[in-house]
């Protein structure tokens, strides 16, 4: 008697006629679990609030989450590809009453007894669904495993779906028990197993064959993450072909640097610093480039990519340092010469300096001469802050009273490097050179820095102070592999279920929603 | 069993709490014509078996004209007989011999019964008339009231039993002349 009855229930259901429905609901007293599941489905309908369940029940509870699952999904629920674009839309059901209106009518008052000839006059539902509920219901707290876990499969692994979905969303740990992605519709199957994938739910390698299903910037990142971390740098690249997001740039870069194929590495360097974005972490990046330049001949247009705006000279003299630390002394003495033919006081002074180290590691006294004569002109002689007068003719790498301060700290700078690399030149005559410049350099500037020139003169001639100002300088070089900037935060559209509902159908089965599965995926 | 429900007949109520169904005992601008039996019972020492033809025209639903017309086979009751037998005495009370009587037959209530596999749809109604109560001696005054029930046998015939008092004026030598008598009528006839 039951079978028959939800059987006319889930007919008029699916015939969307849910006046009829309303009615034979009505006729209905027994109360039973499948008669309050449509009672449910009717008030779903029609955007009624739901009462509270007495006592638990997995199937209507479904209700309860589809209907606060709207109210989550507020306007866009109308155009959502859920059962709300057919729930909201006017006219999928039908809500027409059909009461007898005899000319010679005799009306009962209800009772339980049913007698034969009468039918019960019923109010049309009236449909709210015009405005958003005021109530809502916390749909994350409704999926939990008592939900879940005594749905049928399909059923499950769609809540399970949904609760990871709204979990991810909201920046929370992701749960994935239930989470049967074999169970889920096509569509869907990709974005569960990246949330898998996310929660740890499965080895991280799973991401590469994700990423070829689903290639979205958050899937590639984590690909590109994982095969490098695995330590698969070929498969990185083959990844991150095209146009990959940023992150994946940076793992591109560090993939192709371990591979040794500099020229690409620059070109996605180059690429990854000229896409938007922060530059939290990029300092590795940016030194990883200077290195690699650093080791080749001087080309000034490929290191401004890297140089932070503004602050190009920076990099320039960054690049020279790092050109000397690797031997390269001719692109050292380049950047050299590029620094000091800036008009900027600060710039000139540092190519001077930087020239004057170069020189010495070049062993070319002239040219070790030429730059402190440059840094400290002649006939203004080396008296303690002499320099061109400040009305005189700027030539280049001619500095004014106006930049001695600029000169002063290059002159120091010059200092340290040369008292670092004194060891490198221990001949009698290369000594002598070095302690006569230290000391025209020491006469030259300030008196303030002066201290500090003698410190480094001291460091000259003794060892260990030598090898402590090496390290003060940053020559001796700690091998950390550079590492990609932080990983970006996980975003990714994640698509709704179609359907969270499980409605008998008239031959006992379950359905989740008219369209069947695979007419749900093609949305 | 839906014995006596009332039918609501002057207001709708909240339609979710209300069934419908198609009238089936139609009285309205029907005349019904009925038969039958009926017995007046006044404690006169008279037993006063009887047949009865009656004609209600419904000018409205709720309630229609009537006319009754009933002979009586009025006989002394044995108590009578006795009397008349040991003391020679007969009763002063007349001797019923017919009613003719009209008045108002109104529809109190509307009901089904469930008989068997059958649904009887009845009325229950209250009837008041005025008209004559003839006797072996004269035709007296008389006013009656009943109560009774209009069954729907099938779509043409039914059935109607009304249970009455009726009252007449007579004159008598000992007792009162205002007499009281009980008068149920059992009929079937035909709706047309």
């Amino acid at each position: 008697m039951i079978a028959l009855v939800v059987a006319t229930f889930a007919q008029l259901f699916w015939q969307r006629e849910l006046g009829l429905l309303k009615r034979e609901l009505l006729e209905d007293h027994a109360m039973g679990e499948e008669r309050m599941l449509f009672d449910d489905l009717v008030a779903l309908a029609t955007c009624a609030p739901l009462p509270a369940l007495s006592q638990p029940s997995p199937m209507r509870q479904l209700v309860r989450v589809e209907a606060a699952r709207r109210v989550r999904l507020g306007k866009a629920a109308a155009t959502s590809d859920t059962v709300w674009r057919d729930l909201l839309r006017p006219g999928f059901f039908s809500l027409t009453i059909h009461n007898p209106k005899p000319s010679k009518a005799l009306y009962w008052i209800e009772e339980k007894e049913k007698w034969p000839g009468e039918t019960l006059l019923v109010d049309s539902p009236v449909s709210l669904c015009g405005k958003l509920p005021a109530w809502s219901g916390d749909e994350q707290a409704q999926i939990n495993d008592q939900l879940i876990l005594p749905q049928q499969p399909q059923t499950a692994a769609l809540l399970a779906y949904e609760r990871a979905a709204l979990q991810f969303r909201a920046g929370k740990p992701t749960e994935t028990r239930g989470l049967a992605v074999d169970q889920l519709p096509t569509h869907l199957r990709p974005y569960a197993r990246f949330l898998r994938l996310e929660a740890g739910a499965d080895p991280r390698e799973g991401f590469a064959a994700l990423a070829l299903e689903l290639p979205q910037p958050i899937v590639i990142d984590r690909a590109a993450q994982a095969l490098f971390e695995a330590g698969k740098f070929a498969e990185v690249v083959k990844l991150t072909e095209g146009k990959p997001p940023r992150y994946s740039l940076w793992v591109r870069v560090l993939a192709l640097s371990r591979l040794g194929r500099e020229d690409e590495m620059l070109e996605a360097l180059a690429s990854a610093f000229a896409m938007p974005g922060g530059d939290a972490g990029n300092e590795p990046m940016r030194e990883l480039a200077v290195e690699t330049l650093a080791r080749r001949r001087f080309d000034e247009k490929k290191l401004l990519p890297f140089a932070i705006k503004g602050a190009e000279e920076g990099a320039l003299l960054q690049l020279g340092q790092r050109a000397l630390a690797a031997g390269n002394v001719g692109t050292a003495r380049a950047v050299a010469q590029a620094l000091a033919d800036d008009p900027k006081a600060r710039n000139s002074a540092a190519g001077l300096a930087l020239q004057g180290e170069a020189a010495f590691a070049a062993g070319d006294a002239g040219a070790l001469r030429d730059a402190l004569a440059l840094l400290f002109p002649e006939g203004n002689g080396y008296g303690r802050g002499a320099v061109a007068g400040p009305r005189g003719p700027r030539v280049p790498a001619q500095l004014r009273i106006a930049d001695r301060d600029e000169r002063d700290h290059a002159a120091v700078a010059l200092a340290q490097a040369l008292a670092g690399r004194a060891h490198q030149r221990p001949e009698r005559e290369w000594t002598a050179l070095l302690d006569d410049t230290l000391a025209r350099m020491r006469d030259g500037v300030h008196i303030r820095y002066a201290r500090e020139i003698e410190l480094a003169a001291e460091a000259s001639r003794s060892a260990v102070a030598r090898n402590l100002q090496r390290v003060a300088l940053g020559e001796v070089k700690i091998a950390i592999p550079p590492q990609p900037p932080p990983p970006p935060k996980a975003e990714l559209a994640l698509p709704e279920p179609f359907s969270l509902l499980a409605i008998p159908d008239d031959d006992g089965s379950l359905r989740s929603w008219f369209a069947p599965p695979e007419v749900a995926d093609a949305h | 069993m839906k014995a006596l429900a009332l039918a609501l007949l002057f207001s709708l109520p909240a339609l979710a709490q209300t069934r419908v169904e198609p009238r089936l005992l139609i009285k309205e601008h029907h005349l019904f014509a009925s038969g039958g039996l009926t017995w007046l019972e006044r404690g006169d020492y008279y037993d006063s078996p009887g047949f009865i033809a009656q004609v209600s025209w419904y000018p409205v639903e709720q309630g229609g004209l009537d006319l009754q017309i009933v002979g009586l086979l009025s006989f002394l009751s044995s108590s009578g007989q006795e009397v008349f037998r040991v003391a020679g005495l007969v009763p002063d009370a007349h001797m019923p011999q017919g009613l003719v009587l009209a008045g108002w037959r109104h529809t109190l209530a509307y009901g089904k019964a469930a008989v068997g596999s059958q649904v009887l749809h009845f009325d229950l109604q209250g009837a008041a008339h005025v008209g004559t109560l003839i006797t072996d001696r004269a035709w007296t005054p008389a006013f009656s009231a009943s109560g009774g029930v209009l069954v729907r046998v099938t779509e043409r015939f039914f059935g109607q039993l009304d249970l009455g008092v009726v009252a007449n004026y007579e004159n008598r030598q000992q007792s009162s002349p205002f007499n009281f008598g009980f008068l149920p009528l059992l009929t079937f006839g035909v709706e047309l």
